[in-house]
This record gives C-alpha cells, sequence and structure tokens, in this order.
C-alpha cells in the first residue's frame, strides 16, 4: 500500500509495528523480508518515485576535507534510494575485514564474516546474481578461458566480482511493495526528529515533514534507520532535543569513522606477453556477468601490515580517455541517473567498447583499497538548515598515512610479482613513488560513492555506536540498517555486505526482539 | 693477449682506479655492451628511458659507482673471464637473465623512478647509463 504524505491530513499520526526510515536498497530489503508477516509495517521514503532536485537539495552539504563527491548527488533520495545510479559491483567481505588486526587502528567487527555468510545468498538474490559462488574453481568450470595470471596464490590471489543488471530497487521492487498487504509505504515522509521516551531509553516516534508543509508523526514499537551512512548518523545528530549531543552520541562516536574506498589509478603494468586476460576484462555495463581482480592475500597483508585492496586491469586506451570519477561526477543527481538509464538503453551494443578488442599489452591498474578507520574523518552538522528545517551535514574526510602506504605496497607486490613470473613489470604512478611522503594524494583520488561507518558496530558502547545487531547503544528499539554500521570498510564494494547485515538484522528482529517489542498485533 | 688484458684489468682493480675505469675499458669492447642489455626492459622502453633509469639507479646507490660492485654484481668470477677472453657472450646473458628471476624470488627489488625492477637489471640499466653517458 502506499500513500503520499503530501496528501495526508495535516498532523496526521501512523502507527505500526516496525518503522523502516528509507526505501533506498537496505530499507527495501528488509521491507521485502517482511511481507506476509502478521506485523504492520510502515516504510518511510522522503522522496518520490523519481529523482527530484528539490528533494536531492536537502542532502546538500559541505565538504570540507579530502576532495570528496557533491552530497546531494552522490546519494539518490527517492524510492530505490542509491541504487538508481549503482553499476551493480558486487563481491563479499573477507575474514580479514572482520578481524582485529594490530596494525590497524579501530579495527576488529564485533561479529565475523561466518555471522554474515547465511545472508550472502538471499542478498544476491535481491540484486539478481547469477551465482551465490565467488569461487574461480567454480567460474573457470563454466568458462575456461577465465584463466588466472601465473602468480604466486600465497601473496595475490584473486578476488572475484558478479555484477547485478544492475537492479534499480526502485522499478524492480514497487510493485511488490505497493501490492503487499502489511507494507505502508509513505513517499515525501522525511524524518526529521526522532523523539524517545523521558529517560532517552526508547524512540516513542518519529516526525515527518515534506516541503508541502504537512506534518506527521510515526509511532511504532521498533525503528530501523535505513537512510544511508551519511543520513543515519545526520538523523541521530539532529534528534538532540532530549540528549543535547543527539541519540546514541553519549560518547560523540556518532558520525565519526566516516570512510569511502579509495580508488584511483596506481601504477602502469607492461605485460608483453599477456595471452589470456578474460579474467581480468575491464567491466562492461550490462554485459560483464563476473570477472576477478587481483587482491593481497591475509598473509601478505599480515606480513606487511597493510589493508585490504584490490587491483583491476584497465587497458592502457581506455584508462587515457578515462578522467578521474573525482572530476567528472555530476552535480546533478537528476543528470546522473538520466546517464545510466541512457546506458540501461543501450545493454547489448558496445557502450564502452569489447574488451576483447584492446590492445593487451599495457594497463593501468586501478585500485580500490580499503580505507583505515579514522575518528577524525566525520560528518558533524552545520549551522545551515534544509528546507525542512534539519541542520545540514559537513563532512571531513580524512585519510590516514597507513592508506596511502597500503596503496604503494601493493604496487610493489604487483610488481614483484609479475617480475618473478616473467609476464611483466610495473611502473607506480609519480605521485606513490616517494616512500617517505604518505600525506600527499593525488587530485585523481576519488572514493567509490561508498559511504560507511558513521554509527559502527562494536562490542562496547565507548567503541562504537550500535551493538553487533545493530541496536543503538543506549536505546532499546532503534536500530541503523546499512553501510553505516560497518567497523571496516573492507577492500570491495559494501552493497552486498550490507544487504547481508541488513537481512541479518531483519531475522534478529524478527526472532527474538519481536517478543522484546511486543509487536503482536496483527497489521490486516 | 687475453691473459695479458685479465691481469691488467684485475690490477687496476686491485689499486683501486674503480669501477668506472673497469666499465670503460670493458665498455670499449663492443660485445660487452651486452651486458648492459637488460633484455626484458628494453623490450618495454627505448633507450632514453633505460638509460635515465640506470642513472636513477646510481644517484639511488652512489656507492656502486665508486667501486666494482656494480660490475661485480652483474659478473660472476667465470662470466668475467668468458667477457674478457671474448668468448661466447651468451652464457653471460642467459646467467643474468636467471639472476634477474632469482631477484625477483628473493625480492631482490628495487623502486626506480616508480618501476619495480630486479636489483641486477637496475644495475644492467646504470651501466647502459655510463656506457652511453
Amino acid at each position: 500500500m502506499h500513500r503520499d504524505a503530501t496528501k495526508l491530513e495535516n498532523h496526521s499520526v501512523i502507527e505500526g509495528d516496525i518503522c523502516i526510515v528509507g526505501a533506498g536498497m537496505a530499507g527495501i530489503a528488509m521491507a521485502l523480508d517482511w511481507i506476509n508477516t502478521p506485523y504492520k509495517v510502515i516504510l518511510l521514503e522522503g522522496g518520490g518515485f523519481n529523482v527530484e532536485s528539490k528533494m536531492q537539495d536537502l542532502y546538500r552539504g559541505k565538504n570540507i576535507g579530502q576532495r570528496y563527491y557533491p552530497l546531494h548527488s552522490q546519494r539518490l533520495h527517492y524510492f530505490g534510494g542509491t541504487s538508481g545510479h549503482w553499476a551493480g559491483f558486487c563481491s563479499p567481505y573477507d575474514p580479514i575485514d572482520f578481524k582485529k588486526r594490530d596494525w590497524v587502528d579501530y579495527s576488529g567487527w564485533p561479529i565475523q564474516l561466518g555471522d554474515l555468510l547465511p545472508y550472502y545468498e538471499p542478498a544476491g538474490k535481491i540484486v539478481e546474481l547469477d551465482s551465490a559462488n565467488f569461487e574461480l574453481e567454480h567460474w573457470k568450470k563454466t568458462d575456461p578461458e577465465l584463466a588466472p595470471l601465473p602468480l604466486d596464490e600465497k601473496v595475490l590471489w584473486n578476488k572475484m566480482w558478479q555484477f547485478s543488471p544492475p537492479t534499480r530497487f526502485g522499478t524492480r521492487y514497487k510493485d511488490t511493495i505497493l501490492k503487499a498487504r502489511n507494507i505502508f509505504l509513505y513517499t515525501y515522509a522525511n524524518v526529521v526528529n526522532l523523539e524517545t521516551d523521558d529517560s532517552v531509553s526508547a524512540v516513542k516516534q518519529v516526525h515527518i515533514r515534506n516541503l508541502a508543509g504537512k506534518e506527521h508523526t510515526v509511532k511504532a514499537k521498533c525503528f530501523v534507520m535505513a537512510c544511508c551512512a551519511i543520513q543515519n548518523a545526520r538523523m541521530l545528530l539532529a534528534s538532540n532535543r532530549q540528549a543535547p549531543k543527539g541519540l546514541g552520541n553519549d560518547h560523540d562516536l556518532v558520525g565519526r569513522f566516516f570512510m569511502d574506498h579509495l580508488e584511483v589509478m596506481t601504477s602502469d603494468l607492461f605485460m608483453p606477453f599477456a595471452r589470456e586476460i578474460k579474467l581480468y576484462y575491464p567491466w562492461v555495463y550490462s554485459e560483464t556477468k563476473v570477472r576477478a581482480e587481483l587482491a593481497v592475500t591475509e598473509s601478505k597483508q599480515t606480513q606487511l601490515k597493510i589493508l585490504n585492496g584490490t587491483a583491476s586491469l584497465i587497458p592502457k586506451e581506455i584508462a587515457l580517455n578515462k578522467p578521474p570519477n573525482i572530476d567528472t561526477f555530476p552535480d546533478d543527481a537528476e543528470a546522473t541517473v538520466q546517464m545510466w538509464d541512457k546506458m540501461n538503453n543501450q545493454r547489448g551494443q558496445e557502450n564502452f567498447g569489447m574488451p576483447e578488442n584492446y590492445e593487451r599489452r599495457e594497463f593501468e591498474l586501478f585500485t580500490r583499497m580499503e580505507q583505515s578507520p579514522n575518528p577524525n574523518s566525520r560528518i558533524q552538522l552545520d549551522k545551515e538548515k534544509d528546507e525542512l528545517g534539519v541542520p545540514r551535514v559537513n563532512l571531513d574526510w580524512r585519510l590516514s598515512a597507513i592508506d596511502k602506504k597500503s596503496i604503494r605496497q601493493l604496487q610493489e607486490v604487483l610488481g614483484e610479482e609479475v617480475g618473478r613470473s616473467e609476464i611483466g613489470r610495473v611502473r607506480l604512478k609519480e605521485w606513490l613513488q616517494d616512500e617517505n611522503n604518505d600525506s600527499d594524494w593525488t587530485s585523481a583520488l576519488g572514493g567509490g560513492w561508498h559511504n560507511m561507518g558513521t554509527t559502527r558496530m562494536s562490542d562496547s558502547p565507548s567503541e562504537g555506536v550500535v551493538d553487533a545487531n545493530c541496536k543503538v547503544f543506549g536505546l532499546t528499539n532503534l536500530f541503523m540498517a546499512g553501510s553505516s554500521c560497518f567497523t571496516t570498510s573492507g577492500a570491495v564494494n559494501p552493497t552486498l555486505t550490507l544487504l547481508a547485515l541488513t537481512l541479518r538484522l531483519s531475522e534478529h528482529l524478527k526472532a527474538g526482539a519481536l517478543n522484546n517489542f511486543n509487536l503482536g498485533r496483527k497489521a490486516v | 693477449m687475453k691473459r695479458r688484458s685479465f691481469i691488467v684489468a684485475s690490477l687496476l682493480s686491485l689499486l683501486g682506479i674503480g669501477a668506472f675505469s673497469f666499465i670503460q675499458w670493458i665498455g670499449s669492447h663492443g660485445r660487452a655492451k651486452a651486458l648492459a642489455h637488460p633484455k626484458f626492459l628494453f623490450r618495454l622502453c627505448d633507450r632514453s628511458t633505460i638509460r635515465m633509469l640506470g642513472r636513477a639507479y646510481l644517484k639511488l646507490k652512489p656507492d656502486e659507482t665508486r667501486d666494482d660492485i656494480l660490475l661485480n654484481d652483474l659478473l660472476t668470477e667465470k662470466s668475467r673471464k668468458i667477457v674478457l677472453e671474448k668468448e661466447d657472450i651468451s652464457s653471460v646473458e642467459s646467467q643474468i637473465e636467471k639472476r634477474v628471476k632469482q631477484d625477483f624470488d628473493n625480492k631482490n627489488v628495487v623502486v626506480v623512478q616508480g618501476w619495480v625492477l630486479s636489483v641486477t637489471e637496475a644495475r644492467q640499466c646504470a651501466f647502459f647509463s655510463i656506457l652511453n653517458s
């Protein structure tokens, strides 16, 4: 069922068992999981069914640190969320991503990969992957031409990726959500404040507003924030009427540890004798189903004391014509979505050229590096407010020396390995060559539009905002869904993992927490 | 005559005249230039790049310009003899190629101007830069 909150009578009170705030990938994934349960699910979406500049403007904020993408266009504020300009890259996290590493400050999740494994397969189904298998051996059986480079498997391994069509949640799941008898979707329902009980131990209700001037209240037993990493933290910080520092922020951690992946061209790879490189072909929109990136093994990371990262091979002729993402990301979210729609309509055509036609001797290595958790990399509220009266955010994205050191050492390891196997040589880009300089970055450095870490997961409220079940410390019924809960960023894109984590949260709420919240009322 | 050349060269080394003279002496023999030919790199780079890499390596390792480490490391005693006695140099080239591989196996690598090189091939570049300075 769908209601447009601009058309409701002003000051309506909406009631349900569980309230999911945000109908992006995490929010929709959770709502799908609650269809046909006996519970009334309120799904709140700030935008409508199409990208609109006036809605995107509510996300506007200042970048005051390391150069970053425009905050009002890198995330999409409508039903389906940022899946609207998602490229579809999927790969699970590695065991090391969850471990405490003594060379990575603030590392170590309270859960391990094994806790998420059961949820990766259903997450993959949501984004319409062909298989739940990410092992190279499996894919080699489907295509013997997917041959790996002859590198030492103890040093470098082939991290497999699969590619979603990509699934646009807003179109793919709209009908399903609207037809679900127990899911109540409200569009143009922007949460502007979370109101707790007097003891600030539980969220009592949330207040929503829209640009039509309507204000409503939503009451539920349990609230799940699924608004993306920046907005999740923003809402906690902005809900400061009863808790002056914001909800869940007794230890000044909300908004800190903002992370993205560091994505940049890092070196040249010369392979005069390369023949079979199909496994590493560059991704072609809607064509590529699977491919590998070269990743440093856990033991090598441990030996070198570096972060997790991967490198992909970009044929030189593509690389030369590809300006850095950070220079080209549009300021206009509507244009971004239109660009992807246009590509979507060109499926099957040579939209990026066919990789098998590329010169195979020279490549640039495109590195995707984990960012180490950094408490000074953070979002904070600005004095300026958006049109609905919510303080805007400032993003102070900050990087650390180990981030650059790790990128450099990944190139060196690759150089050693292609040299050892007598297939090539690597040349680091100039900005990486000074091993005594781990603080200056190239202007070409960008993130992967992967916002993570602002309500990080921990065992202890002094070290994190949410517990192992994504529940905000100190509040009995407030949960965070999505990558804001990530303790570390891992090497690969977060989508599949954030969906798996969301499904785990969903199961947790259904199983144990339901009794605690006394969610017994029939919705239909 | 061959024996005399070898003795002269050895004496020069012993007298501490140093690698530069020795290199010049070897360089004057066209066949010896093969030692200054990092085979794999020459598939990827032009002569000026190899020369630039050689200079950069010597800047990184100034000690190797002052004594005969550069050649000592490129040539085993046996291959040094082959070079001086003008015998078939291909076996020396093949020995150097093996050492390049061994360098990578043993992580005996050096980053020169961003290039991740085996120390042996970096020394070949250095040799090339001296011969072609």
